[in-house]
């Protein structure tokens, strides 16, 4: 796939402090790419800058092979759906869908024509006389991606565009997004602090952390194989423990995480004994009962908390010296009523492979 | 909103919470107007008043050309005057409203400093700046571009737009300024986004959008310039009178109260025509209520 959207050592510091630093990436041509990261991370930011709201401290954008750089944001084949929609109060739905084909002269026929198909896409139709302020934020939310679809951009760039709407929306939101997606064939690029929004629609998943990114992926492999231990923390749950490598039963590796507590270290990693490790395990991987395979880590603990969530359940184990540990209780344990108690004793384990492990990093 | 406003107490209390008020408009501004209205009907004799009930003042007003036309121009001075302060009040607002908060405050300050003097004192500064052996003339002079001091700058209608711009402005400048503050940036940067130049963005957005703060402004100023009296009376000459200026006279020196009542009610009426025609455009409750 060919990339659409090139970006090359692109940094924005205001005074000494940098918020975003010399980031590089390819965008491929109509990917849905998700850009997350907890706030003050730089992500929109970096929007902006592709917008042209904010000039780049330096680096380059280059959209099909041309610097955009020097382009003023009214010039750029780009378009943003805002954060909380910044739909123009003083004009209906149809008036703000058809306001960017009126700045870019296409005659009023077509504007009609486009607008009403728009709305269609976005199951609007027919609110062009509405007012926007009667709308509910979900249809708000609509008229906002319609006004920037409706141009037909080459990039079409979101900014926590689900932000403000409730979960039920959030979720319907989602599915529509991927499906508007795949019908326009248009680019997306996606900015949101939420991981789950982003498993749930993303091609592609760029985690963001300190103005850089730490890993640009597939979906599934951000998660399954996070970079580093930020990504391991942030994309998705995951128990986390430390320790130190020490060598145990010849050449086996194991982490000792506390006193008498050592988990098994999956044997692909570089690991040493004497290096500090945090080691990651996502709690969906964890196994309550009785069950034992040669390839797994095996623990017992005492079970403190039951979160009833519906389809699942989610234990929380405390160990021997204060580790806690999160297990998922399947939906098939829930359905027969398997969900431990808390205060029961327990023997939980995970297959060693599950393991995610990286040699501790100062920070 | 305005639903969530009129529940609460609203109907319990509102009599004695208006008292106060309705009190204050009552004794200062029905009953003067009242009186004017009932004087403008009586007949001025010899060295005061005489009861009657006449029409001889309208016919006087109306006959007369002098308070019809200087009513004209002082309508025309006003509209001409504040068209000015708000061309020039916008993009001071603007570019105050662009500023970080701190800068912002440190701004209005400065607009806010002339009311610090009185304003008599301050349209007076205008005549040794502008008058023949004032300091432009001086630098004409000087630098040889003119031979003999220009008499043009004081003591015509020009003076008296330039005073009225001068002391109005922070008027038109305030409220523009809460309406600029109030527009959120991202439906300008939304604009443009779309493809709007800056042109279009002020053009289609923020004015738009800043409709408020401008009318406000302009209500304002048109009432404070149209009812002008130490402007044109200190810069006015004898060409820039305006209507307010002639109401003292027949008050005092001309002894005809009854028709100064008159040619009062019709500055007033005048005036309150200009507002509501301005209020139907928006309506004022969006001016001085939500803008």
């Amino acid at each position: 796939m060919t990339a659409i959207l090139e970006i090359r050592g692109l940094a924005k510091s205001y005074g000494e402090i940098p918020a975003v630093r010399e980031v590089s990436f390819d965008v491929r041509r109509g990917e849905f790419l998700c850009i997350i990261g907890s706030s003050g991370c730089g992500k929109t930011t970096l929007l902006r800058m592709i917008a042209g709201f904010i000039d780049p401290s330096a680096g380059d954008i280059r959209l099909d092979g041309v610097s955009i750089l020097s382009q003023p944001p009214y010039r750029r084949p780009v378009n943003m759906v805002f954060q909380n929609y910044a739909l123009f109060p003083h004009m209906t739905v149809g008036q703000n869908v058809a306001f960017g084909m009126e700045m870019h002269k296409v005659d009023a026929g077509e504007r009609r024509a486009r607008t009403r198909e728009v709305l269609e896409i976005v199951e609007l139709s027919g609110f062009e006389d509405r007012s926007v302020s009667e709308l509910s934020g979900g249809q708000q939310q609509r008229v906002a991606l319609a006004r920037a679809l409706v141009l037909k951009p080459s990039v079409l760039l979101l900014d926590e565009p689900l932000g403000a709407l409730d979960q039920k929306v959030r979720r319907r939101m989602q599915v529509e997004l991927k499906r508007i997606h795949r019908e326009v064939g248009i680019t997306f690029i996606h900015v949101t602090h939420d991981q789950e929004e982003a498993l749930a629609m993303a091609d592609r998943i760029a985690v963001m952390a300190d103005g850089r990114i730490e890993q640009l992926a597939d979906s599934l492999e951000v998660y399954s194989k996070p970079a580093s231990p930020f990504v391991a923390g942030f994309v998705g749950e995951a128990n986390r423990f430390t320790g130190t490598v020490v060598s145990a039963e010849g050449s086996r590796l194991v982490l000792k995480i506390g006193e008498g507590l050592v988990l098994p270290l999956p044997a692909t990693t570089e690991l040493a004994a004497g290096m500090r490790v945090e080691a990651f395990v996502r709690p969906e991987h964890i196994r309550i009962g009785p069950a034992e395979l040669p390839e797994m880590t095996i623990l017992a603990g005492t079970v403190r908390d039951v979160v009833f969530l519906g389809e699942s359940a989610r234990c929380y184990i405390g160990l021997e010296g204060g580790v806690e540990v999160m297990a998922t209780a399947s939906a098939e344990s829930v359905t027969n009523g398997e969900i431990p108690c808390a205060g029961a004793r327990v023997r939980f384990g995970w297959k060693t492979a599950a393991t995610i492990a990286f040699p501790a990093v100062a920070r | 909103m305005a639903g969530k406003r009129a529940s609460s107490t609203a109907w319990v209390l509102p009599p004695l919470k208006l008292l106060p008020g309705t009190a204050f408009l009552v004794l200062f501004l029905v009953v003067p107007i009242a009186l004017l209205l009932v004087i403008s009907f009586w007949r001025s004799s010899f060295g005061g008043v005489k009861v009657d009930w006449t029409l001889v003042n309208y016919e006087r007003l109306l006959s007369r050309p002098i308070y019809l036309e200087l009513m004209i121009k002082s309508t025309r001075i006003a509209f001409t005057a504040t068209v000015l302060t708000i061309l020039v009040a916008f993009p001071f607002a603007w570019w105050i409203a662009s500023k970080p908060p701190r800068r912002r405050a440190q701004l209005v300050f400065l607009v806010l400093i002339p009311f610090w003097t009185s304003y008599v004192v301050r349209t007076f500064a205008w005549i040794p700046l502008l008058g023949n052996n004032g300091v432009i003339n001086y630098v004409l002079l000087r630098l040889g571009i003119v031979s003999e001091p220009l008499n043009i700058f004081l003591f015509n209608q020009f003076t008296v737009h330039l005073g009225l711009l001068y002391v109005y402005l922070p008027y038109a400048i305030l409220p523009i300024l809460l309406s600029l503050e109030r527009l959120d940036r991202n439906l300008v940067y939304a604009a443009a986004d779309l493809g709007a130049t800056p042109f279009q963005q002020l053009r289609r957005i923020i004015i738009p959008l800043s409709m408020p703060g401008i009318l406000g402004g302009t209500i304002l100023v048109f009432i404070l310039s149209i009812s002008a009296y130490v402007t044109p009376a200190l810069l006015g000459g004898t060409s820039g009178i305006m209507i307010a200026n002639v109401i003292p006279d027949l008050f005092g020196v001309g002894m005809n109260w009854p028709l100064g009542a008159a040619v009062s009610l019709l500055l007033i009426v005048v005036t309150i025509a200009w507002i509501w025609l301005i209020g139907s455009r928006v309506g004022l409750r969006r001016i001085f209520v939500e803008g």
